[in-house]
């Protein structure tokens, strides 16, 4: 099943409100959009249409939206996303901690929602499937120029040689792919590596990073994957043309 | 303690006023009396044996070969104007054989002649009720009499061990006296010192917001039942004042929430239009306008809902441990992470001791005044700018300085929210600063600007490492 074919429940009291977010929902692809306007309506259409997807107000005429959350949790475990006016961190606490998705407020951008939207059908339904195991390969190894990192073997094969990563090296240089293009500072990354503060490792952190670089870059003083944002952290660049996917 | 050494004190030594000056007073009162009488009567009391002598030294002995006593012994004028003018009814003089040999105006009933034992009784009594003088003179016995009921005779005869031990006596009764006054001032003292006690516990509660309900008994119980009035009348000003901020409170974030519904169609519609390929430019760049005004007033509802949560502590902290170094990279890296254009730069510098500070904080509140000021250099600063964060520590605080490249702060958004010029709500808008206050000292801190050498104004943030500044 495509991500764009999965059913999405929206209910809310608002009929323009709601007949925008079909629209925006629509215009991205999502096809299958169908709206309640009540709690009854919202249960009645729920276990209908049985959606992959709920997106849910919680002021509605005829009850409140964490209470229908509980009813439709008790029928099937399907991703429900909270939509509200109300921005009050309790009830944004409240809404998560009952165990949704997520929960936006009123009101957002529409690429927010569709972002968002989007990030929890993958998370639920597609991560375990095929696109999750694409995912895990692409994750596995890493090209940077004529370089090939490989995570499961901890090796960065270049020139017909390879060389080995230290287990710290390895851990770093995971860190840096997952947030790639974003700065990881160096708390983050002490925290990942070493699960502590930054305080005490701001030397044996450099010396990690030079050893890194001096294995992953043409030329290790001017380096042109792994970047220091002085100050802050490290970043490792993004390069989608150098990117192999496997 | 301290007060009540000092109510002693005070009691002791107004007792001590209190005393001589009724002392002093009694003794004045004593002394007008008998100046008044002394006036009235016209005279100065003198001492009797001074009377009896000026009495005495005006008789003369008129002719030695008369054989009449009568005649032997004269008086002048003098004397009788003395006897009369000691208030003396009568006078005789008595010879060696206890005759009389001279008088004057002596009463019928009284006997010419006298015997010892009749002297040694009316010298020291009366004789026949007469209180009498007896002045010895050449051997014979001067003797006056004033009107029965004018004087009473007094005999005083102490042994003399009685007259020694007088002043051991006296210093005894001083001292106990002293000892007395001394202890019934304490006594009183502490009394009241005890009545007083409820009082102040009173006054410092009222003081420090609680209510008050004291006992209205003894001696401050007036006292006690104003102060319990008051604390009513306080504790009821109170509650309605906490009724009228909660309202103000809950009516801010009823209609912040009342406008996200319509706002969220307006922006949903504004970026459809703005991307609709049918529409032409100028309809694009009007639908783009509507869109960032929408997210401009989003911005609004969202500071003034939290401005008013803050001044009215109605927003809740949720304070966890924090490392100022960590949060200051963290801040900066968000910026860059979220794609800062490349005009701006942000550079974070914390001094190495900051690193090892751990800090009590809202973190979500605090990146909120973080990005609250660097965000008012990037608005203010289109063409670009460069952006530093830096974080020190000092005296128990933890200073953060947050200043751009830019023209800073302009000098009247600072007098505005320093109160030193009205905020006119026109020009300029100060809330994203005045929230950044709030946040900081809802940590207990406070924020300051900083003047820049190149004009405007930088901000700083002071945080106290623990409890509050």
């Amino acid at each position: 099943m495509n991500l764009y074919d999965s059913k999405i429940l929206l209910v809310d009291d608002n009929y323009e409100l709601s007949a925008m977010i079909r629209n925006i929902l629509r215009r991205s692809g999502y096809s299958n959009v169908s709206c309640a306007f009540s709690c009854e309506e919202g249960l009645q259409k729920f276990c209908q249409e049985e959606p992959q997807l709920v997106i849910l107000d919680i002021m509605l005429p005829d009850g409140d939206g964490f209470s229908l959350f509980r009813k439709m949790r008790e029928k099937a475990e399907t991703s429900i996303l909270f939509l509200s006016a109300k921005d009050e961190d309790n009830d944004r606490l409240f809404g998560l901690g009952l165990g949704a998705d997520d929960y936006i407020t009123k009101p957002f951008l529409s690429q927010e929602l569709i972002l968002r939207v989007g990030a929890v059908l993958k998370r639920t339904y597609f991560i375990p499937g095929k696109a999750a195991q694409t995912d895990a390969e692409e994750e596995q190894s890493l090209h940077l120029d004529g370089r090939v990192i490989s995570f499961s073997n901890a090796s960065v094969t270049y020139g017909g040689k390879t060389v080995s990563l230290t287990a710290k090296e390895l851990q770093i240089l995971k860190k840096l792919n997952e947030n790639r293009g974003k700065i990881v500072t160096f708390d983050a990354l002490c925290m990942a590596v070493w699960g502590d503060a930054y305080y005490g490792y701001e030397n044996t952190l450099m010396v990690h990073i030079r050893h890194l670089r001096k294995k992953i870059e043409e030329n290790p003083s001017s380096p042109k994957w792994l970047l220091t944002a002085r100050g802050l952290g490290y970043r490792l660049r993004k390069d989608e043309d150098a990117r192999h996917r496997g | 303690m301290k007060s009540l050494a000092k109510i002693i004190r005070r009691y002791v030594a107004s007792a001590g006023v209190l005393v001589l000056t009724v002392a002093f007073f009694n003794l004045a009162v004593l002394y007008l009396i008998g100046w008044q009488s002394v006036q009235r009567h016209g005279e100065r009391r003198l001492h009797a044996g001074e009377e009896m002598e000026h009495v005495a030294a005006e008789f003369s002995t008129a002719d030695q070969g008369t054989a009449e006593h009568a005649a032997r012994y004269r008086l002048s004028e003098k004397g009788y104007a003395y006897l009369e003018e000691y208030h003396f009814l009568w006078s005789m003089l008595l010879d060696d054989g206890g005759n009389v040999v001279w008088s004057w105006r002596l009463p019928e009933e009284l006997p010419r002649s006298y015997g010892l034992a009749d002297v040694a009784k009316f010298s020291r009594w009366y004789l026949m009720d007469y209180p009498v003088r007896v002045w010895e003179m050449n051997g014979m016995l001067l003797v006056s009499g004033y009107g029965k009921e004018y004087a009473v005779k007094i005999n005083l005869m102490y042994p003399l061990w009685q007259i020694q031990s007088f002043p051991r006596y006296l210093s005894i009764a001083v001292g106990m006296n002293v000892a007395l006054f001394l202890v019934l001032a304490l006594w009183f003292a502490y009394r009241f010192y005890r009545s007083l006690r409820p009082v102040c516990a009173g006054i410092d509660a009222l003081a420090e917001k609680r209510p008050v309900l004291l006992p209205e008994k003894g001696m401050t119980g007036e006292l006690a039942n104003r102060l319990n009035q008051t604390s009513r009348i306080l504790e009821k000003q109170d509650r309605k004042l906490r009724q009228r901020d909660d309202a103000r409170t809950s009516w801010i974030s009823g209609v912040s929430h009342d406008i996200r519904t319509p706002l969220a169609l307006i922006m949903g519609y504004s970026e459809a239009l703005a991307e609709n390929p049918e529409l032409g430019e100028e309809a694009h760049c009007q639908a783009e306008a509507v869109r960032q005004q929408s997210l401009l007033i989003r911005q609004l509802i969202e500071d003034l809902n939290l401005t008013s949560k803050l001044e009215y502590h109605a927003q809740p902290l949720r304070m966890t441990e924090y490392c100022p170094a960590v949060l200051l990279r963290e801040t900066a890296a968000e910026y860059y992470n979220e794609g800062l254009d490349e005009r701006y730069e942000i550079t974070a510098e914390a001094d190495p001791r900051t690193e090892r500070i751990r800090q009590q904080g809202d973190i979500q509140l605090l990146k909120r005044a973080l990005r609250n000021v660097i965000g008012n250099s990037i608005r203010h600063n289109p063409k670009g700018c460069r952006i530093t964060l830096r974080i020190s520590e000092e005296m128990g605080c933890v200073i953060w300085k947050l200043l751009d490249s830019g023209p800073g702060i302009p000098e009247r958004v600072v007098d505005i929210l320093a109160g030193r010029q009205a905020d006119n709500g026109k020009e300029i808008h100060v809330m994203g600063l005045r929230i950044v206050r709030q946040i900081i000292a809802a940590h207990g801190g406070h924020a300051d600007f900083l003047k820049k050498e190149a004009g405007g104004y930088g901000v700083e943030l002071v945080l106290p490492v623990e409890g509050e500044l």
